[in-house]
């Protein structure tokens, strides 16, 4: 067993200043950067009741005015420098657990055995799983870095039982120099020199070991057992055996879910979609992680800004296939976004994924199968329906009806690739339905290759049609008699016609109105033949 | 080295080619299922990896129909065809009736800037075998750097790019390599390859495209009209004919001066008329 230990340090107030952009800004505001502002701003996290909230925990800035945890939010505002604006996030314990749960999910990525301690941190067990990350070295670096790139700060612990590797990172965190612990013979010497003030312990137990003196592990391990835990309790002397490895230290793992949600809290207004999707990009980046944990992939997800005023605005993302790259779900999102007009200002972003989808690996092929599909197509489709609009990218298909404007339908080309993909085999229905179709056209008279939307009513002459000059008939006539049964009857005489420009075109005569103009019949034009 | 081979070597370069010949082609093409037309073209087919435009000003003379034996082709080989901005809808029965592969086919509908931003990802893509896109009627609206940009993202994607265009466009200088314009001529379309790599060709094509008993129609239509006008122009000169001889008979009893019959002349040459 091989335990890395994820602490984080301060988790409100990191979650608080997680949201504010880093160096994502463009170099026109390189000048006064907004981490610098926002470094020197100071920011405080509040709890406690409302009538008498209480700074839960303060950054550096305002540390330096003397702010501390305990005081109240009056104290704070009293203390805060004249030029500065005090920024206070009140604290939610379940956005702190909500996150952590998400970091588990995220670190599920490096192994399945994700234990979540406390909403304080991780405990991840990887000695099953060191061989597929190449060594541990190259594992804490990926470790290191993505967590890094989600934005949190992380002390990280290693050592072969859960609470050691835990007493390791929130050493590291105090400014020890830990190595990494691989054996158990090395626990005891290791941890023997640790305050214990770093144990998860009851502040009574730790203060009263203090005043006897006790003030490391070792002087602990050297108290006698029986004493010790009449004193104190058994569960501080369990504890230390199971940080030695001497006790069974079982975990219970964490579960990730079948759906997904993850928020982001802003602290402050933003009235910029483009200036929302550095907090996208960090979300999508540990949706991620949590997919590839559960090896699977979405195929469609919302995004939600919270707005100031309790309303919300929902943008529902569909992608052809599935997917779970973060680089290409940002590059979707950043077209929904580009669209987007804000009606009012944004405090907060969520995203929510209501169904996994399994993920299939592809590997790039050298000679692709060319009935293949490439992702490259789906990307395009993608790209295309997040700028134009679902409307505006299509598939036709068929339908049975002998009226032309009732007999073709568009669906969204994204969606229906998607769907296609998922069953493969086309229904029995489905297979007849084109069968039908396919007798139905070819039996039929020439079809036009362009339609007109709504059929244009033609100038006559003489009774004769015009369009471009004088239309004659060079076939015809073709009649249409359908749809009675659902209010949209069509009565028609179809002909195809020729203008002197060559131009061949569709045309019909009305019938269903031919008793109201009694001299000539209606004349329209239906068709090209391009 | 014989300078003599050296220069016979250089000749073989794929990218020069003598006056009257036909270069070989560097690229992939779709046959254009005409074999008329493929044998004018250097690329023997819809060029992959260029935009190939197509000017003409009518509509209904069978310019979809051109391109439709390599619809069929790209999507019955499991290619995507794009469809961009197409005037009208592209009837789906009547693509199915060509034998095109309709789930292979998206059409994609765009305005202004956004027509030419689609087109350009689609072609640069390299997901879809082919693109069809329709230029806006204004020929300045997709000026020589947009029709640049165009063709670079066809050639990054290796799509076969044909973009429709009035025929006015000739007018303009454009990257394209191949640019055909196309008109209507009894019945049958007309094709004249206005640019293409390799010599220049002053002869049209045509071809017949839709069915034959409509061409059959119009021409007999034509000849009837044609019958119609000689019958009403020699009608019209017997009537003259009368009308002159009844101005000289009356002239002559009247006396009246020659140049009132200038005045009566018919209207068959207006210059002298006036």
């Amino acid at each position: 067993m091989l335990w890395i230990a994820l602490y984080l340090p301060e988790l409100p107030l990191q979650l608080a200043l997680r949201s504010q952009p880093i160096s994502e800004t463009g170099p026109e505001f390189q000048q006064p950067s907004v981490q610098d502002l926002s470094a020197q701003q100071p920011l405080v996290v509040s709890t406690g009741p409302d009538n008498r909230p209480i700074v839960q925990s303060a950054n550096e800035t305002a540390q330096a005015v003397g702010i501390q945890a305990g005081i109240s939010i009056a104290s704070a505002r009293a203390l805060t420098l004249k030029g500065q604006t005090l920024r206070i996030v009140a604290r939610h314990i379940g956005h702190e657990q909500e996150a952590v749960n998400n970091l588990a999910g995220w670190a599920g990525q490096f192994t399945p055995s994700v234990s979540v301690k406390d909403a304080e941190g991780l405990l991840l067990e990887v000695a099953s799983t060191l061989r597929l990350h190449q060594g541990l070295a190259m594992l804490l670096g990926q470790i290191r870095r993505g967590v890094k790139a989600l934005g949190y700060r992380v002390a990280m612990g290693v050592a072969p039982t859960p609470l050691a590797a835990w007493l390791f990172a929130k050493a590291r965190h105090q400014g020890f120099e830990i190595r990494v612990c691989q054996h158990k013979s090395e626990l005891e010497s290791r941890v023997a020199n640790l305050p214990i003030s770093l144990l998860d312990w009851p502040v009574v137990a730790i203060n009263t070991l203090s005043d006897l003196g006790i003030k490391r592990i070792a002087d602990c391990l050297a108290l006698p057992p029986d004493g010790f835990t009449k004193r104190f309790g058994a569960d501080q002397w369990f504890d230390l055996q199971r940080i030695l490895a001497r006790l069974p230290d079982p975990r219970r793992y964490y579960l990730p879910p079948d759906t997904y949600q993850a928020r982001a809290e802003f602290g402050f207004e933003i009235n910029d979609a483009m200036a929302l999707l550095f907090s996208l990009t960090r979300l999508l980046v540990e949706m991620e992680g949590f997919l590839r944990g559960r090896g699977a992939g979405v195929l469609d997800y919302a995004i939600t800004l919270h707005h100031a005023h309790r309303s919300q605005t929902s943008i529902r993302i569909r992608i052809a296939k599935v997917e779970r790259q973060s680089d290409r779900l940002i590059v979707l999102a950043r077209e929904h976004l580009l669209n987007l007009a804000l009606s009012d200002t944004v405090t907060a972003l969520s995203i929510q994924v209501d169904q996994l989808q399994p993920y299939q690996e592809v590997s790039e092929s050298w000679l692709p199968d060319p009935q293949q599909q490439p992702d490259s197509w789906f990307r395009l489709l993608d790209k295309l329906t997040a700028r134009l609009g679902a409307d505006n990218v299509v598939q036709l298909r068929s339908v049975e009806d002998h009226r032309p404007e009732e007999s073709w339908t568009a669906s969204a080309a994204n969606i229906s690739v998607a769907t296609k993909t998922l069953t493969k085999n086309p229904t029995k229905t489905s297979v007849k339905a084109t069968r039908l179709s396919q007798a139905l056209s070819t039996s039929l008279a020439p079809r036009p290759l362009f339609l007109l939307n709504t059929p244009r009513k033609l100038l006559l002459e003489q009774g004769q049609p015009r369009c471009h000059g004088a239309i004659h008939l060079i076939s015809g006539p073709e009649r249409i008699e359908s749809g009675w049964w659902d209010g949209r009857p069509a009565a028609r005489d179809y002909f195809v016609g020729r203008n002197s420009h060559g131009e061949t075109m569709w045309l019909f005569i009305n019938h269903a109105n031919v008793h109201t103009s009694n001299a000539h019949a209606d004349w329209y034009l239906h068709g090209y033949f391009a | 080295m014989h300078p003599q081979a050296n220069i016979d070597e250089i000749l073989k370069h794929p990218a020069i080619w003598r006056i009257g010949q036909i270069p070989a082609s560097l690229k992939d093409s779709i046959p254009t299922g005409h074999s008329i037309l493929d044998a004018l073209l250097p690329s023997h087919g819809w060029a992959q990896g260029e935009l190939t435009e197509i000017l003409t000003n009518e509509q209904g003379i069978g310019e979809l129909l051109l391109m439709a034996p390599a619809i069929r082709q790209a999507t019955q080989a499991g290619r995507s065809v794009v469809l961009i901005a197409p005037p009208y809808l592209p009837y789906p029965m009547a693509l199915e009736s060509l034998g095109v592969r309709l789930n292979r086919v998206v059409l994609i509908q765009a305005d202004g800037e956004e027509r030419l931003w689609a087109t350009e990802q689609a072609a640069k893509s390299g997901a879809c075998g082919m693109a069809i896109t329709w230029g806006s009627a204004n020929r300045k609206e997709w000026c020589y750097p947009a029709l640049r940009r165009l063709q670079v993202a066809a050639d990054s994607g290796n799509t076969a790019l044909v973009a429709y265009r009035p025929a006015n466009a000739m007018l303009d200088a454009s990257p394209a390599p191949t640019r055909l314009v196309v008109l209507a001529q009894q019945g049958m379309l007309q094709i004249k390859i206005a640019k293409r790599r390799g010599a220049l060709l002053a002869e049209t094509i045509s071809l017949n495209l839709h069915t034959p008993h409509w061409q059959q129609r119009t021409v007999q239509h034509n000849r009837e009209i044609e019958i119609a006008q000689q019958a009403a122009q020699q009608a019209a000169q017997v009537a003259l004919q009368e009308r002159r001889g009844q101005f000289q008979r009356d002239a002559t009893i009247n006396r009246a001066p020659i140049s009132i019959l200038a005045t009566v002349q018919p209207p068959a040459h207006p210059s002298s008329a006036r």
